[in-house]
């Protein structure tokens, strides 16, 4: 019992639970024991052999997908599960953004919007930032293109070119909305010509184009 | 559209007319989803249980630039039906001129509906417990007794939705540009609240918002300068997103 | 950064969603890997484990309680896998001297280490099968001694006891090793 008492000593040492042990001779076993698992620690860890992963991934391959709870199927379905499968593949076996890794894999407008939601909660980087905006580009349902904007606006002197353009492909009064909102308070150099662009386009939101005409009017005053 | 036409002569021999003008749509018995498509017209869409008599049903209106409005028995030219993937699409013709179509649907309780009009109409939507995903750009949208969530956006016009039985993960996101939004929700939800009220707006809640932020609540004095909050009901969950650029917000106990 | 947990993920398995799992595999993949290589210091056989140790999470993926932790669930599922490879290969393995240096990382790697760490992969090497791998179970996948104590069916404390012996025991061995 009283060897027992002892190595608990050592091991709460070793696991960094107690800052020191008052038995000199545990202390000593402590200190050795720490190192040793601090060189084993730090060893350089192997590589997966490539062929594994092939194997994983034929593995995978071969489970037959279960449909969907909640459907968001098109006529393309079979087309996107054939792309989804092989980018998400892509990605699942080389290194890569972890926030697209796991955004790729949502299937549900719901998932979605809940996973750019949570992104409020961490610290975007540059690379993060683009990703979002290629997302805006390439997303369709608008609640989500919001979401994401509203997450954007939180990084405004990190948008540059690619979000000013947003507004060029964007067709959704909302969207053009919200998009407008975070382009009037960034007052980006080069954002007249975009703007006088956009107001100049057919069949715009009578809301919108007084919007954007508003941002016009105080950038030249 | 190549196969959907080929579907409506399936449709034309499987669908009948019941009565007053209604087509028949239960040969549908195993999709689960329905996407509606459409430009001009209101559209209504009641989920019905399994017991009822007349589970699957669509009721199609169509008002001319003349304003003459006509119950249609045959729907061919009108609105197209086509099936892929246990999804059932309803899109109606693109507009001649000024007309209109509306939609009268009955549809199983259980299905999920998308339905997106592209260009105006009101929308209601009652009693779908597997989720609403509505986009809409001129008009009103009313959501009852809505099940799992709800997506909606509109341009002008505003929201109105009550849920039960919501998915505790699942989100609420309800956008609109032009008008106000109002939400009722189950006493014990628990939800993540992002409010964004551009102008013109208030925000009314029956559901103490725990906030970082000093909320003015309930005091229904339209304000000029945006009012945007993140607060939580009830400890906070799965995301409830309401925006307007125009109109107040209302959270209400259902 | 990642906003996925490896629990959601789970679920999503569960759900149907299998291509899912090549998230899990690249999450847990390389430590798996080095562990199974790190006690059997067997190439083909660790990578045998790591596939089966992920057929298995699929096969049993039902079985996994969403109150737990998904990461020593998945830990467990590849312990008791190698547990049972262990036992099949105990009666006739032996381990000599050649093998010593193949413990650990890879030869051509060993550039990468300093001296020391050498000498306690050496040392390692000397580590009966079953002393390996519990310490293995501690310091590479960092699994809790509740996680060891559950896999290898002792006690807690019993499982704190055997890393600290085992430990213990590496110590010794180092002193005998030349540098």
């Amino acid at each position: 019992m009283k060897e027992e008492l002892f190595e608990k000593d050592i091991m709460d040492f070793v696991d960094g639970k107690a800052k020191d042990i008052s038995n000199e001779e545990a202390a000593l076993i402590g200190h050795d024991l720490k190192q040793i698992v601090y060189d084993l620690k730090s060893m350089p860890l192997e590589k997966v052999p490539t062929t594994t992963d092939k194997s994983i991934n034929d593995f995978i391959k071969g489970i037959p997908q279960q449909k969907q709870s909640i459907l968001r199927l098109n006529k393309w379905w079979p087309v996107m599960v054939a792309a989804a499968s092989f980018a998400l593949l892509i990605l699942v076996f080389n290194q890569g953004n972890s926030l697209q890794d796991d955004y790729q894999i949502l299937a549900s407008n719901p998932d979605k919007l809940n996973f750019i939601y949570k992104l409020n909660e961490k610290e975007l980087n540059g690379s993060d930032i683009a990703w979002l905006n290629s997302e805006l580009k390439k997303e369709n349902n608008p609640n989500i293109k919001v979401t994401i904007v509203d997450l954007l606006n939180n990084y405004q002197s990190k948008l540059d070119n690619d979000f000013i353009r947003q507004l060029e492909d964007e067709s959704t009064p909302s969207v053009q909305m919200a998009l407008l909102n975070t382009l009037e308070e960034i007052q980006y150099e080069d954002l007249n010509n975009d703007l006088w662009a956009f107001t100049e386009r057919k069949n715009l939101d009578n809301m919108v184009k007084s919007k954007a005409s508003s941002i016009l009017s105080k950038s030249t005053n | 559209m190549k196969k959907s036409k080929l579907l409506f002569l399936v449709i034309s021999i499987l669908s009948y007319n019941i009565g007053s003008s209604q087509i028949d749509l239960s040969v549908y018995d195993d999709i689960e989803s329905v996407t509606v498509t459409s430009y001009w017209g209101d559209i209504n869409v009641i989920g019905t249980e399994a017991s009822a008599d007349r589970v699957f049903t669509m009721e199609v209106v169509h008002t001319d630039s003349e304003n003459n409005a006509v119950r249609l028995d045959q729907i061919e030219g009108y609105v197209d039906l086509s099936v892929e993937n246990k999804q059932l699409y309803i899109e109606t013709r693109t507009p001649e001129g000024f007309e209109s179509i509306d939609l009268n649907l009955k549809i199983p309780a259980h299905l999920f509906l998308d339905l997106k009009l592209i260009k105006g109409g009101n929308i209601y939507a009652d009693n779908l417990k597997n989720g609403v995903e509505i986009n809409i750009l001129n008009g009103s949208v009313k959501i009852e007794r809505i099940g799992k969530y709800a997506l909606v956006n509109a341009a002008n016009g505003e929201i109105s939705a009550e849920f039960e039985n919501i998915d505790s993960d699942k989100p609420v996101s309800l956008v609109t540009m032009n008008g106000g939004i109002t939400v009722s929700l189950p006493g014990n939800i628990k939800r993540d609240v992002r409010m964004i009220s551009r102008k013109n707006g208030y925000i009314q809640s029956d559901f103490p918002l725990a906030s970082g932020d000093k909320i003015s609540l309930n005091t229904k004095q339209y304000s000029k300068t945006p009012i945007i909050h993140t607060a939580r009901i009830n400890g906070g969950g799965a995301l409830l997103f309401l925006s307007t650029e125009n109109g107040p917000l209302s959270i209400k106990k259902s | 950064m990642t906003v996925l947990t490896d629990e959601l993920l789970l679920q999503k398995i569960i759900r149907g969603e299998t291509q899912v799992l090549g998230v899990l595999y690249k999450r847990y993949s390389t430590l798996l890997f080095n562990y199974f290589y790190r006690v059997t210091k067997d190439y083909n056989a660790s990578n045998d484990l790591l596939m089966e140790t992920f057929a298995r999470i699929h096969k049993y993926r039902h079985s996994y309680k969403p109150s737990r932790k998904v990461r020593p669930w998945i830990f467990q599922i590849g312990s008791n896998l190698l547990k049972d490879h262990l036992k099949k290969i105990s009666k006739t393995i032996s381990i000599h001297e050649s093998d010593v240096q193949q413990i650990g990382v890879q030869p051509d790697r060993y550039s990468e280490i300093s001296d020391r760490q050498r000498r306690t992969q050496q040392a390692m090497a000397r580590l009966k099968l079953s002393e390996r791998n519990i310490v293995t179970q501690y310091y590479l996948l960092e699994m809790s001694y509740e996680a060891i104590a559950e896999t290898e069916n002792i006690t807690v404390n019993n499982a704190r006891i055997k890393v600290c012996r085992a430990l213990k025991k590496l110590k010794a061995l180092l002193k005998d090793i030349k540098t």
